[in-house]
Parts: C-alpha cells; sequence; structure tokens
C-alpha cells in the first residue's frame, strides 16, 4: 500500500449547516482541513469568523474541569489498565452525560472551591505551627503577653543577637544612671530574648543603648494571657484544623465518584473547542462557507457520497496540483505497519518518494533477533507481547508497538534456534553435557569469524536493497536516467569493491572469494569510471564537474565504513549469549542440591532479567540505528508533513456510534 | 610467576576492569545529567533512562572478553606458554583501552543529548543515534579482541 494517495477536496456549504456539518465531517475524522487563504478579490465576501468570546468561554470551562480532575486524581480508586487506554463509550450514554454538562460543571467549581478551603485550612496551621515555634522562645516570659505599660513603667520584648555582650549592656545603663532593668527570658543560638522595663522617663536613651547593640523590638499584637496559654490555644486550633483537613478529604473522597462524569464532559468540551477552532479556520461568508482539505483516495467515494445525500453542498475533489504540500498517511500490511513509528521517529518519507516500512520491517526485525538472538528470550518476549496484542485493550501507537515486539520475538526465537541459544547453554548446562551442540545452523560463540563473515553480508544487502529503493524513488519521480547514473553505477561499484576484499573477510570460503576477487578489479573501474563521468553533472562547470566525479568516489570510504558497522550484529549477539552462558554457569555452581536449585532458580531469574533488559535495549537502538544511518542514508526523502485528519481528540473517551 | 596463565589473567583482567571502568564513568556522567532533567520533569525519566544506559555496553564487552580469555585458557590446559598467554594479555587490550575512552566520552555525548530531551523530548532518537557514534569503536574494539583470541 505504502504512502496513501491524497485528493484535494473543496465544500461549500450553508452558513447555517456549519457547525453541524463540522461536527458530522469530525466524527468522520478523515479529512484534513486546510487553514484557508482568503484572496484579496473574495476578502470582500468571504471572511475567517473567530469566535474569541466562545473560546475564552471554552477554555475556562476546560480549566475547571481540569484542576478538578486533577484535585481528585489522588481519591482516584477506579481501576486503572497497564496501559493507558481512552474508554470506549456509546453515543447514548455519551449524550445522558453531555445533556447534564452544567451539573458537572457546578460540581466541577464545587469541587475546585472545596479544596480551595482544603489549601487554606493547611497554610492555616502551617502558620500556627510557625506561631508556637516563635512562642517557645518566649515560654520564659513571666507576665501576660499583653502588658505593655504599668503606670511609670514601660515593657518592651525584644531580641539581641547571640553575639550582643549583654553584660556589656547592663553595665553601661548602670553607668548611666537610668530606670531601667532588663531580664534574659531565653536564648538559643542565633538571638537572646530580653523583656525590659524601663521608667517612662529613661525609655528613649535605654532604648538607644539597646538598639546600638542589636535589640530588635518584638511585638504581641493579638495575644492575651500567659505564653503557655497562648501556646495551648494554637495546638488546640491546629487540632481542629486537622479534624477538618481530614474532614474536606473525606468529601473530595466521596466526590471522586463524579470523575468518570468529569472526564466525559471534558472531552466534550475539548471536541466543541476543536469545533470552533475549525470554525475559524474556514472561509465563511453570508450565506455560505467554504473549506479546503486533504482527504486519502480511497474515502473519496463514500465522503461525497454521504455530503450530497444528507447535506445542502457543493463539494468536489481533484488531484494534488504539483507545488502543494502534500500530507503524508503511511498505511501498509500487518508487518510493514509494525514499524512505521520507527521511521516516523526519524521523520516521514516525502509524498514524491516510496514508503520505505514495508522494505525496511523485515530488515529491522531480523536484526534485532541477530543481536538478541536467543530463543528462550524470544519465545517469552513473543509470548508476553502477543498476549498483550491481542488481549488487551490498546491506543494505536502501543498496540503497534506491541505487535512490533512481538515479532521481534519470533525473530529472536528464529536466530536463537538456528544459533543453538536457549537461555545461552542452559539445555546442556542443565544436561551435564557442556559441548553438546543445539544448533540447527551455526554457533557464533565458538565461531566468531564466520558469523562476522555473515554480519558483514547481510550489511551488504541491506544496502544495495536501500540503493534499489532510491531507484524505486527516481522511478516514481520518472527521472529514469538518473537510475542508471545514480545506483546502476553505484551497484557496478560498490560490487567491484566487495569483490576486491573478499579475500581478506575472515571466515569466508577461499575458493569463491579467489575467484570472484580478479573481476573486482574491472567492476571497480567500470563503476568509477561510470561514477566520475556522472556524478558531477548537476554542475556548471567543468572543474565542478570533475570535483563532483572525484568526490563521489570518496564514497567508497563511506560505503566500507557503512559494511563494518554491521560487525555489531556479531558484536551485539555474542554478548547476549556470553553472558547468559555466565549466568547459567554461576547458577549451577551449588549443584544438584535444594539449596543448589534454589540458589540456581534465584540467579537464573535475575541474571537472564538483566541480561535480557540491557541487551533487548541495545538490540532496539542498534536495529533502529543500522536504518536510520546504514540504510536511509542511501535512498530516504524524509520531511513528510503528516496528514492530521480533523477528528475527535479527545483525552479519556472514545465515542462509539 | 610470570608464566603464560599469569599473562592471560593479567589480559582478562585489564580487558574488563578498564573497559567497566570506562563505562562506570560514562554512565555517572550521563546519570548525573539525567538525574537533573527527572528532577524537571519526571515524565522524561523513561527517554533520559535509555541515553544513561547505553555507555554500559563497554563495560559488558569487556565482560565478554574476559570470559573469551577464561574460557581459551580452559580450553589450553592447565599450563600455558608464555608467548600463549602474551598474546593473550595483548588481546584484551583493545577493548580494555578503547572501552575505557569510549565510554567516557559516550557517557559525554550521552549527558549532552540529555540536554536535548530537557528541552524536547520528541527529539530522543536524535540524541541516541549521536550516542551511538561514539559506540562503534568500542563495537571494532571488541571485535578485534575476538579475532585475536581466536587466533591463539
Amino acid at each position: 500500500m505504502a504512502i496513501v494517495d491524497m485528493k484535494k477536496m473543496t465544500l461549500i456549504g450553508l452558513h447555517d449547516d456549519r457547525h453541524r456539518l463540522l461536527a458530522r465531517l469530525m466524527e468522520i475524522g478523515v479529512v484534513d482541513i486546510v487553514d484557508a487563504e482568503i484572496d484579496e478579490e473574495l476578502s470582500g465576501i468571504f471572511s475567517k469568523e473567530i469566535n474569541k468570546d466562545d473560546l475564552i468561554e471554552l477554555d475556562g470551562k476546560l480549566h475547571t474541569l481540569e484542576t478538578a480532575i486533577s484535585v481528585l486524581k489522588p481519591y482516584d480508586d477506579r481501576k486503572k489498565p497497564i496501559f493507558k487506554v481512552r474508554k470506549d463509550m456509546n453515543h447514548h450514554d455519551y449524550m445522558g452525560i453531555v445533556l447534564k454538562r452544567h451539573d458537572v460543571l457546578a460540581i466541577a467549581r464545587n469541587i475546585n472551591s472545596v479544596k480551595e478551603g482544603f489549601d487554606n485550612t493547611k497554610s492555616a496551621i502551617n502558620r500556627d505551627a510557625n506561631s508556637i515555634l516563635t512562642l517557645n522562645s518566649w515560654s520564659a516570659l513571666s507576665i501576660p503577653m499583653e502588658t505593655e505599660t504599668t503606670r511609670n513603667t514601660l515593657v518592651t520584648n525584644g531580641m539581641v543577637p547571640s553575639a550582643a555582650d549583654i553584660d556589656g549592656i547592663r553595665a553601661k545603663i548602670e553607668e548611666e544612671e537610668l530606670a531601667c532593668e532588663f531580664v534574659v527570658t531565653g536564648s538559643d543560638s542565633d538571638q537572646s530574648y530580653l523583656t525590659v522595663y524601663t521608667h517612662t522617663d529613661d525609655e528613649q536613651s535605654a532604648m538607644s543603648i539597646l538598639k546600638r547593640n542589636g535589640f530588635a523590638v518584638m511585638s504581641f499584637s493579638g495575644y492575651t494571657g500567659s505564653v503557655d496559654e497562648n501556646i495551648g490555644k494554637l495546638r488546640n486550633d491546629i487540632e481542629d484544623k486537622k479534624t477538618k483537613t481530614h474532614g474536606i478529604e473525606d468529601n473530595l473522597r466521596d466526590l471522586s465518584q463524579n470523575l468518570d462524569d468529569l472526564e466525559v464532559a471534558f472531552d466534550y468540551y475539548t471536541i466543541r473547542r476543536e469545533i470552533s477552532v475549525t470554525e475559524g479556520e474556514v472561509a465563511s461568508g453570508k450565506r455560505i462557507f467554504f473549506l479546503e482539505g486533504w482527504i486519502p483516495a480511497p474515502v473519496e467515494e463514500s465522503l461525497v457520497k454521504e455530503m450530497t445525500e444528507k447535506w445542502t453542498v457543493d463539494i468536489s475533489v481533484r488531484e494534488p496540483a504539483e507545488d502543494e504540500e502534500i500530507p503524508v498517511l503511511v498505511d501498509n500490511g500487518f508487518i510493514g505497519d509494525s514499524v512505521q513509528d520507527i521511521t516516523a521517529m526519524y521523520s516521514l518519507p516525502s509524498y514524491k518518494s516510496v514508503d520505505p516500512n514495508p522494505v525496511m520491517a523485515p530488515f529491522f526485525l531480523l536484526f534485532f533477533g541477530l543481536m538478541l538472538s536467543d530463543a528462550g528470550y524470544g519465545l517469552i518476549m513473543a509470548a508476553a507481547c502477543g498476549a498483550i496484542y491481542f488481549f488487551m485493550k490498546l491506543e494505536d501507537t502501543m498496540k503497534r508497538f506491541m505487535k512490533m515486539m512481538m515479532l521481534c520475538g519470533l525473530a529472536t526465537m528464529f536466530w536463537g534456534a538456528l544459533f543453538g541459544s536457549w537461555f545461552g547453554n542452559l539445555i546442556p548446562v542443565l544436561a551435564g553435557t557442556p559441548n553438546l551442540d543445539l544448533a540447527i545452523w551455526f554457533s557464533p560463540v565458538s565461531n566468531p569469524e564466520y558469523m562476522l563473515m555473515w554480519s558483514l553480508f547481510f550489511g551488504v544487502i541491506h544496502i544495495y536493497v536501500g540503493l534499489g529503493l532510491k531507484a524505486a524513488n527516481l522511478l516514481k519521480q520518472k527521472k529514469y536516467l538518473a537510475i542508471i547514473f545514480d545506483v546502476v553505477s553505484w551497484y557496478v561499484f560498490f560490487t567491484g569493491a566487495v569483490f576486491l576484499v573478499m579475500p581478506f573477510v575472515p571466515g569466508i570460503n577461499m575458493d569463491l572469494a579467489e575467484t570472484l576477487s580478479p573481476y573486482g578489479s574491472y567492476l571497480l573501474m567500470a563503476g568509477g569510471a561510470m561514477l566520475l563521468l556522472t556524478q558531477g553533472r548537476k554542475s556548471k562547470n567543468i572543474f565542478g564537474k570533475i570535483i563532483g566525479g572525484l568526490a563521489a568516489l570518496y564514497d567508497l570510504i563511506q560505503f566500507m565504513s557503512d559494511i563494518l558497522s554491521y560487525s555489531r550484529l556479531l558484536a551485539l549477539g555474542l554478548a547476549t549469549s556470553v553472558i547468559a552462558s555466565i549466568v547459567n554457569e554461576m547458577g549451577s555452581m551449588g549443584g544438584f542440591s535444594f539449596t543448589g536449585i534454589i540458589v540456581f532458580v534465584l540467579v537464573f531469574v535475575l541474571g537472564h532479567s538483566i541480561n535480557f533488559a540491557l541487551n533487548a535495549l541495545g538490540a532496539y537502538v542498534h536495529s533502529s540505528r543500522l536504518q536510520y544511518i546504514e540504510f536511509f542514508n542511501k535512498f530516504f526523502e524524509g520531511g513528510g508533513k503528516e496528514f492530521r485528519p480533523f477528528r475527535r481528540n479527545t483525552k479519556y473517551i472514545r465515542i462509539k456510534d | 610467576m610470570f608464566d603464560g596463565n599469569f599473562f592471560a589473567i593479567l589480559g582478562a583482567a585489564l580487558a574488563f576492569f578498564l573497559a567497566g571502568a570506562g563505562s562506570a564513568k560514562g554512565v555517572s556522567i550521563a546519570g548525573e545529567a539525567a538525574s537533573g532533567v527527572v528532577a524537571e520533569d519526571s515524565d522524561k525519566f523513561v527517554s533520559v533512562m535509555i541515553l544513561e544506559a547505553l555507555p554500559s555496553t563497554q563495560g559488558i564487552y569487556g565482560f565478554v572478553i574476559a570470559f573469551m580469555i577464561m574460557a581459551k585458557m580452559t580450553e589450553l590446559g592447565t599450563a600455558i606458554d608464555a608467548s600463549s598467554g602474551l598474546v593473550l594479555l595483548i588481546a584484551g587490550l583493545p577493548i580494555g583501552i578503547v572501552g575505557l575512552f569510549s565510554g567516557i566520552y559516550q557517557g559525554r555525548v550521552g549527558a549532552a543529548s540529555i540536554g536535548i530531551i530537557a528541552k524536547r523530548s520528541s527529539d530522543l532518537v536524535k540524541g541516541i543515534i549521536l550516542t551511538l557514534m561514539v559506540e562503534l569503536f568500542a563495537i571494532f574494539a571488541l571485535l578485534i579482541s575476538i579475532l585475536m583470541i581466536g587466533r591463539v
């Protein structure tokens, strides 16, 4: 299937139908609506009606609902699936909640105000706790806190830094013969707490001495009675408030049963907002509106049929023009689809190129398998991911990922069986016959050089297929001559190079290598000559042409290093099986006894889990890398714009008709 | 004392301890950056964890080589002659030394790539590719070590 053909749809409908028609298009979800550009000559008739007030109101409601949902999140005791999936909901139930949406909004507002009360109480508790800390320093104050004056004296409380010379202050006061006395009520590592009694006449001079020593006045306004009484009061207060917060929490827990409704309302307003935004993107006139959008060619017929039968519209569909940026939608078979997210992480293919996914998929899966290459690991992976894929409800992306992992597991099993690796050398270790070879093909651990040769050979195939895809791209773009210049000549050139170096590859069949090697130089020269003559053809002057040709020859080095890069297939595969063997041998050290078996099981489970996790991650990233760097480099034309149909992008529910 | 066994064991030790040290350093460099990102946004944990784990492969390769050298010793029997022992010692060096440096440098690229994630988590793949570039040399070193062991 590959990249889906796109068509441009133009639809003119009645202004009165606009909202309902867009809602219906959203439900169908196949049109990528283009933000309208209104020509100058039409600007008198059409305009974009962006309803700001409506959007602001909807945003406000969405915010209220979102806040309420996040407030209730800690009290949510609904059963949650392992993989996040939107809940299916039939249209009737959905409409039921939509009809009472104003009640739901009122509940949300209530929840938010309850939460506000909760926060206020919490911060009041904090304030009280801080006050208690302050009062604790004054616990030795023997007079009522509100006492500030008697008939002739003033009472002042305050602090001096603990570095202040208290005896010095006292001496100074005595020296000046002031009617002033103070007691140190308490002290800690930072400051000392003083209560100062002065005669009203001497207040100013006494205070100036104190202030010179860093005295800061502490006011107890609002407090009455002794310090201990106040601390007790605050403690009681905190207890009361704590009881109150528990009450509020119980209340919120009760309110959390509204979560389902809140989520549905949130999605309802999301949909409303989306329609409202789109209404502002289409060109609207007095009586009619006008919209343009991309649709996949396969849905054209059914869409046009529904639109013309049920609505008063004028609809036309045309082929895309040369210079338009056409959105890309890929659609492949069971295997091809599984890796489309790997490609999309790199870039979407350009609309004018071929879709690499179906070709890439087998390579990705087989390379993953080669690097994990253990039938036991593959079996577990395929079984676990297969069970999730077939029996659990999943969102599309997760479903594709699980499918890919299941297929990767099967590929891993395939190679593991060929190489005779079942949880490393578990079976030979258990059977007590260390030299037992289970390999259907051969064991890379005992013959790494042979495996290296095959790894490089797989690399050559991969890169040749990549060049083939370049030819397919050129074919799609009808550049036939370029296929000869840019693909065939590389094939000849690279094949020559491969033949030439064959005798130096370890583990190779020498007869074959020596037969082919002499032809290598001819092919290399022929291919080189072709490249030299053609690769500079885009340059205007003769020097550019020569340099372009010479620079292309330098790509041979690139090609060689690309091929060597496939040696990672051997390296990562070996790492898995060697570590698996070490785990088995460590586990079997305890011998065949009760403790020995327990030790074996523990070491087996732990060791193989770690080995699997590390190497599966390695296989995944390295297999991706081989596609991105070595494979895509040869042909890939990225930069495609994703096909984003106008549809219900809900967060919590999927509405079924 | 300086017989074949000694050299071979020394080779296995060097292969692992240099490459393992490189990985430890590399993972720790990337890990510090990763913790910083997670502190800001814990949703990025999986992405940064993948990048943090990448420099751990050098240690695995060192482990593999150390094991293969010891397996070779078992195969050769009790008394290994000095020249075979020396070859095994030298065979341990490529993955040991390249593993040490590539582990550290890969960790640095990993930390920088974690910086990409901090800004745009959609660019995880680009970060992984950049970090994997360093890996190739450790893979070559592993291969050379394996091929050298095969020569004994």
